[in-house]
């Protein structure tokens, strides 16, 4: 597992991209012209596939817009957020954050969770508030911030460490965690048209489709059973976006060839392929997307993983790992604004779907994810970022219930289980203390199902029901509009 | 119970729901709620059994705590601490203070080290730990007597830590010590007290009745016209009494509340936030004037979206904010009625008895607000704790300013002593007015900013001003 953890030259791989006079230019040019253009936020919404990151983004926008039902979130529960509005983008070229459809989808008369993400887009939302310091009330008003936000398919995110990595290495990498035994069943038919394949022998496009193909289901079997996460790569081959049939995404890992090959080998055009999949898809999406970043939300689904067994949560830890190695944070001053580029100082670290486990386990999973994520946050600290950890449910979609069974009782969650017709009470178990007994495997795994959005939601039209995103918000936002 | 099991709304095993207030399932009309609607953590009502004169021995408190769950571990403690005393002798320690903290004790005077002064101090101040006088409704209560308020304790414990180097196991010895001997001594004035009123009483009765048995001789109507007003008296005396009674408990509830949140907000993720937060909820939920604002935080902040901790902080922010400002209005209302009457009366027994009237009053309009209501003896136990809080706390706060920044500089010049003599009177009205605030608030103050002296005091002086430049101009 160690060797896929991309060394730390992969932050400075991005680095490089963004320093230089250019960078210096526009962090002077940034300087000078804030004091006089509106405060912009760029609110990082990290996760992997599945971890929540569009419904995030709704539940965000339409209780921000909304704004009633955050009593910890103090610039809305002391009433000095005035409004809110989408305002257009900043970036034109980017596709507009489906937020109408996704909340119709949630309010209407059959609800339903906002579909996958496919491709990139980007929300700009502003706040005007009423500011508390001394300073800003001086200043005329309305005081504005803008809040951009951008929401992509979380597959892509594990593209990172591709950066640091040469084509052959990887496929060893690849290849090596494809013949252990618990992935095996599902790398077979792929490695054996691998095997059966000359090396050497004359192009064939259709040879490439399929080995492609082949490596692809095997990606998509190992994230459908939560295994090997951190190694789905490349990411967009489960999420092809506009790209797909391109030839840059028609290769896949090749055992390293002994000897000398021809130029125009079957490893040869891999190798080829995986450089222009480096060259034009990952490094300008980690460009323009990641590298500006003011504050960061990780999303996680940590109560999946360990419902899914030891290897899992492994994974999950090994890919948060990986991924978070891309993101600079740091404590921002004026000054190493001008030098360094704009670093990440807030970083929260949130558990989704808090709304699947009773109230009272919600400090664990919290405390758990702190374990789980131990080493990024702790680079973050020491780099003078704050970091926070925390259980989150950017919509509450259940609701508690106590059930008598033996003599004792149980915090179950009641809701609507996906596929049924009734509200149902259903008990997930608990979660263990630590982390190490979450990896060792616990007697009584976690179970979890899928539960859809309740009928009327937002009945009263006082926002969303959520866990924990008013504190979140709190941390996130809270010190730009005091 | 395997995780992954699921059950029917309909199945009689589920208890309740809790309720969030959003009702989102019964939106549809699914009544899933069960039989109880109330949230099932709600602990039984705190209701304490005021405790029988003679029976001494069990404080209000033990009752309460076995009402609340037993694995509290604020419960085993008190117990603990009441069952180990020599003799039964009650004694009443604020949960959230550790047993090895010497100055926890309301009888901090001894911890102080010997000095010259120490023991005129001590033989002149009125202990607060002594039942003094053969007072009724005082000495049923001696438990009562043991825990007056922490702040004294601590407000000593300040001074005594800064002007002595005494170790503190040392001044816990003594203070052992010290606590045995008033014990002794005070355990037989009680007897002494408490056998004299039954005498008292029995000799009363057996009057009464022989005086009516020879009215009943002398004149049959006229006996049982008097039979019928001892009858009325003795009723409007049990109503009386049992409203007592009642504003009592309702205070000792109010003090176990707040030993309760402040024990749960003592650090962060400190145990027991759960049960103060249901108990708080519980207690204004139950009284008519505090049940909408209740309500409204319900939906605010349901209990199963947030955690304990986070919804004393959305309770004090919300719920408390409002009544704060309510009980601050009161205040400053009294204290500016008291400055003015004070500056323009001729009479100073007149000021007097108007300062102390209104004080009074003002005292019981704050405890109200906070739903605390007190009776006769609540509002004379509250006016005693206010000012000794007051008293006590009184020396460190006149670094407050406010008194200066009144009796200094250009606007002195020009004030008679009859209208300087006013402002101070507001501001010791309004000073005993935050001090029974904090009496009667709930919770500590840590999210709101607790009102100072100084505000109430700018704004007082800005009133005064006011309404006699408009005396004199009408003049």
């Amino acid at each position: 597992m160690d060797s896929i953890r991309p060394t730390l030259q992969s932050a400075s791989v991005l680095q490089r991209s963004h320093a230089g006079v250019g960078a210096l230019l526009s962090g002077v040019r940034d300087q000078i012209t804030s004091p006089f253009s509106e405060p912009t936020l760029r609110l990082g919404v990290t996760g992997l596939s599945r971890s929540g990151k569009t419904v995030f983004i709704t539940s965000l926008v339409h209780n921000i817009l909304t704004a009633r039902r955050f009593p910890l979130f103090q610039a809305s529960a002391q009433g000095r957020l005035t409004a809110a509005v989408l305002r257009p983008q900043p970036n034109l070229d980017l596709p507009r954050f489906a937020y109408e459809a996704n909340i119709d989808g949630l309010l209407g008369g059959q609800p339903v969770w906002p579909e996958s993400t496919w491709r990139l887009s980007q929300l700009r939302l502003t706040i005007s508030y009423k500011p508390t310091s001394l300073l800003k009330r001086a200043m005329p008003g309305p005081h504005l911030l803008n809040l951009d936000l951008i929401d992509y398919p979380g597959e892509w995110l594990l593209d990172l460490p591709l950066l640091t990595l040469d084509f052959a290495d990887w496929s060893d990498q690849v290849l090596a965690a494809a013949k252990q035994p618990a992935r095996k069943p599902y790398a077979r038919p792929w490695l054996e048209a691998l095997g059966q394949l000359d090396l050497n022998g004359d192009h064939d496009e259709r040879v490439y489709i399929e080995l492609a193909q082949l490596y692809t289901n095997y990606l998509r079997a190992c994230r459908q059973k939560n295994l090997m996460i951190a190694q789905l790569q490349p990411g967009r081959f489960l999420m092809p976006g506009d790209l797909e049939g391109s030839p840059s995404l028609t290769f896949c890992p090749v055992p390293r060839p002994r000897g000398n090959l021809s130029k125009s080998g079957f490893f040869a055009t891999c190798t080829q392929r995986y450089e222009a999949y480096k060259k034009h898809v990952v490094r300008p999406f980690f460009r323009d997307h990641f590298s500006k970043l003011d504050r960061q939300i990780v999303l996680t689904d940590l109560l999946g993983a360990a419902a899914a067994g030891p290897a899992a949560v492994e994974d999950l830890q090994a890919a948060m790992t990986t991924v978070l190695q891309a993101f600079r944070p740091g404590a921002n001053s004026w000054l190493s604004k001008l030098f360094r580029g704009r670093r990440i100082d807030k970083m929260l670290f949130a558990s989704t779907k808090a709304d699947h486990l009773p109230r009272a386990q919600h400090d664990r999973l919290a405390r758990l994810l702190g374990e789980l994520a131990f080493e990024p946050a702790n680079n973050a600290r020491f780099r003078g970022a704050d970091v926070s950890f925390m259980a989150l449910s950017a919509i509450k979609s259940t609701r508690l219930a106590k059930v008598r069974e033996q003599g004792k009782v149980y915090d179950c969650i009641t809701g609507w289980i996906a596929g049924q017709q009734q509200p149902k009470a259903f008990y997930p178990g608990e979660l263990p203390d630590s982390l190490a007994e979450l990896k060792r495997g616990i007697d009584a795994p976690l179970a979890q199902v899928r539960f859809m959005p309740p009928p009327n939601l937002d009945h009263q039209q006082q926002g969303l029901p959520h866990i924990g995103l008013d504190r979140s918000l709190e941390f996130l936002l809270g010190d730009l509009l005091s | 119970m395997k995780p992954g099991q699921t059950f029917e709304l309909s199945d009689k095993k589920i208890q309740s729901l809790e309720q969030d207030g959003s009702q989102v399932w019964d939106a549809l009309g699914q009544n899933v709620s069960g039989d109880e609607p109330e949230t099932i953590k709600t602990p039984p009502p705190l209701v304490p059994k005021p405790p029988m004169p003679g029976a001494a021995s069990k404080t209000t408190d033990t009752p309460k705590h076995q009402g609340s769950t037993p694995q509290a571990p604020v419960a085993t403690d008190q117990t603990g601490q009441s069952g180990d005393k020599p003799g039964g002798q009650p004694t009443y320690r604020p949960a959230n203070q550790p047993t090895d903290k010497p100055t926890g004790r309301p009888q901090p005077f001894i911890a102080v080290p010997p000095r010259a002064d120490t023991a005129a101090r001590q033989a002149s101040s009125p202990s607060p730990a002594t039942p003094s006088k053969p007072n009724p409704a005082r000495n049923p209560r001696p438990s009562k007597e043991q825990g007056p308020s922490k702040e004294q304790g601590r407000a000593f414990a300040a001074t005594t830590n800064q002007n002595g180097g005494q170790s503190a196991s040392q001044s816990a010895l003594l203070q052992a010590a010290q606590r045995l001997n008033q014990q002794r001594s005070y355990r037989w004035l009680a007897v002494l007290v408490v056998t004299l009123g039954a005498l008292f009483i029995v000799l009363l009765v057996a009057d009464t009745l022989s005086g009516l048995a020879w009215l009943f001789g002398f004149s049959r109507a006229l006996g049982l016209l008097a039979s019928l007003l001892l009858g009325l008296a003795v009723v409007s005396l049990g109503i009386l009494v049992s409203r007592e009674w009642r504003a009592l408990a309702r205070m000792s509830r109010q003090r176990h509340l707040r030993q309760l949140t402040e024990a749960a907000l003592s650090e962060d993720g400190a145990p027991g936030a759960d049960d103060a937060m249901a108990a708080v909820e519980a207690s204004y939920a139950r009284q008519d004037e505090t049940a909408w604002l209740v309500a409204q935080f319900r939906e605010l902040a349901p209990s199963d979206s947030y955690s304990a901790a986070d919804r004393l902080e959305v309770f004090e922010r919300e719920v408390l904010r409002k009544l704060d400002s309510q009980a601050v209005d009161i205040i400053e209302e009294n204290a500016r009625n008291t400055a003015i009457i004070t500056t323009i009366s001729p009479f100073a027994l007149f000021d007097a008895l108007f300062t102390l009237w209104r004080n009074l009053r003002m005292i019981r309009q704050v405890a109200t607000v906070y739903g605390v209501a007190p009776g006769f003896w609540g509002s004379m136990q509250l006016l005693r704790k206010v000012f000794a809080n007051v008293l006590l706390t009184g020396g460190l706060e006149a670094a407050d300013g406010a008194l200066n920044q009144l009796l200094g500089g250009s606007l002195t010049a020009r004030l008679s002593t009859k209208l300087s003599e006013g402002l101070v009177n507001g501001m010791l009205s309004a000073r005993l007015g935050l001090a029974a605030m904090d009496q009667c608030r709930p919770l500590p103050f840590k999210h709101n900013r607790r009102p100072r002296l100084s505000d109430i005091g700018g704004r007082l002086v800005g009133a005064v001003r006011k309404s006699i430049m408009k005396s004199k101009d009408e003049r």
